[in-house]
């Protein structure tokens, strides 16, 4: 071994201090997150909830929307965490495909149902409202504190670990979106709070560079 | 160290005295890794200049990481797959991910004896071995194995035509082949 190599390891090992094993599933980080996901969500319901919130949780479809939104709040933040960590398993990019999956076949189902029930009557484009707005304010802590977890491990696959992360995120601002906003349309709803979580998700890859990897 | 010491090392509770801040385990630990990794990337990817700057990134990064290691599980495993995960980023980032074969199996270091650990670590130090070559062939061999330029771009850059800078570089490889024995 060179003296160059020796100086490389010896100012490695110099600089070495006691580490403690990180798990982005500690309880620690565990109470975190589930404290900021009830905290946004009774912000939520203080500040904006539809009137007729309590009839509309009765209904199967409404349910099965935010039954959908929770699935793929829990899905997209487990990937991103649980690909934080380097592991030996060569499929765990196939773990980021789940709430993906969940995304398409869910809204490939209802698009086809919504155009099949509306074929032949004029298409409206549904007002927006401030529904993608709000959508985004709401995402930004949640997105902020899986950030920060994901960023203390190393993640593998940083696109995916982004695109996993912030489809969470932007789920969890989907659904609080969701509980305050009064449209039925499903038009509306996939437009302006579906369509945008994939969007961001997407579009968060390509910055995954400065969200995720800094190794 | 020697290749015996290093076929013997405990990775696990070496990195148990790593994860307590234990800096001279740490630099045996280092040192091991060293060794295994250069002829790793050696064996793989047959270009000294390309495989150092591996070894040196993988390092970097499992230095970065060490807190995520569950002192539970087997270290080597969790190794390989940092130094994978870093390789694969670090070739894409040299846009070199498609020039090697990243998917051959890899090779564990078989150290017969200390002096073959020598002589692969020593022999690839391409700086000195080069020396005996013209000038105009070590320009050569620097920029197409330490750079990573194609022949047609040395070529350029050298000013000779493309067939001419590929037969200078078999010659100069020839030569280093027969003035080192490699």
């Amino acid at each position: 071994m060179t003296s160059k190599q020796q100086d490389f390891i010896s100012s490695l090992s110099k600089t070495l201090t006691p580490k403690k094993y990180h798990t982005p599933f500690s309880l620690h980080y565990m109470g975190l997150f589930f404290s900021t996901l009830i905290l946004i969500l009774i912000l939520n319901l203080g500040l904006s909830t539809r009137p007729d919130l309590s009839s509309l949780l009765r209904e199967g479809h409404y349910l099965s929307d935010i039954f959908f939104l929770v699935v793929l709040v829990f899905s997209g933040a487990f990937s991103a965490l649980y690909g934080s960590i380097p592991k030996p398993v060569n499929i765990l990019h196939r773990l980021y495909l789940v709430p993906l999956l969940l995304w398409v076949g869910w809204n490939g189902y209802h698009v086809v149902t919504y155009i099949q029930s509306h074929a032949g009557q004029d298409f409206v484009i549904p007002q927006a409202g401030f529904c993608t707005l709000k959508l985004l304010l709401v995402s930004i802590l949640p997105l902020s504190l899986l950030v920060w977890l994901v960023r203390k491990g190393l993640s593998p696959h940083p696109k995916l670990g982004a695109f996993a992360a912030v489809l969470s995120a932007a789920s969890l601002g989907a659904l609080a979106v969701h509980l305050g906003c009064p449209s039925n349309d499903f038009g509306h709803v996939f437009l302006f709070h579906f369509i945008p979580i994939l969007l961001l998700a997407v579009a968060s890859s390509w910055f995954a560079r400065y969200l995720i990897n800094k190794h | 160290m020697t290749a015996r010491d290093l076929g013997n090392l405990d990775y696990n509770h070496i990195m148990a005295q790593v994860l307590d801040g234990d800096q001279e385990a740490y630099a045996v630990l280092l040192d091991s890794l060293y060794i295994m990794l250069k002829n790793r990337y050696l064996k793989r990817f047959n270009q000294p200049a390309l495989a150092e700057d591996l070894v040196q990134e993988v390092l970097l990064t499992f230095h970065q990481a060490i807190h995520t290691f569950n002192p539970e599980r087997d270290f080597l495993p969790w190794f390989n797959a940092v130094a994978k995960y870093k390789m694969i980023h670090y070739l894409k980032k040299q846009n070199k991910y498609n020039s090697v074969d990243i998917d051959a199996p890899l090779i564990e270091p078989q150290l017969s004896s200390p002096s073959e650990e020598h002589n692969i670590l020593t022999r690839y130090d391409v700086d000195e071995a080069i020396k005996v070559l013209p000038e105009k062939q070590q320009e050569l061999i620097k920029l197409v194995s330490y750079e990573g330029h194609s022949h047609q771009e040395a070529a350029d850059k050298l000013g000779i035509s493309v067939s001419n800078a590929k037969t200078m570089f078999h010659r100069a490889l020839k030569k280093l082949k027969g003035e080192h024995d490699i």
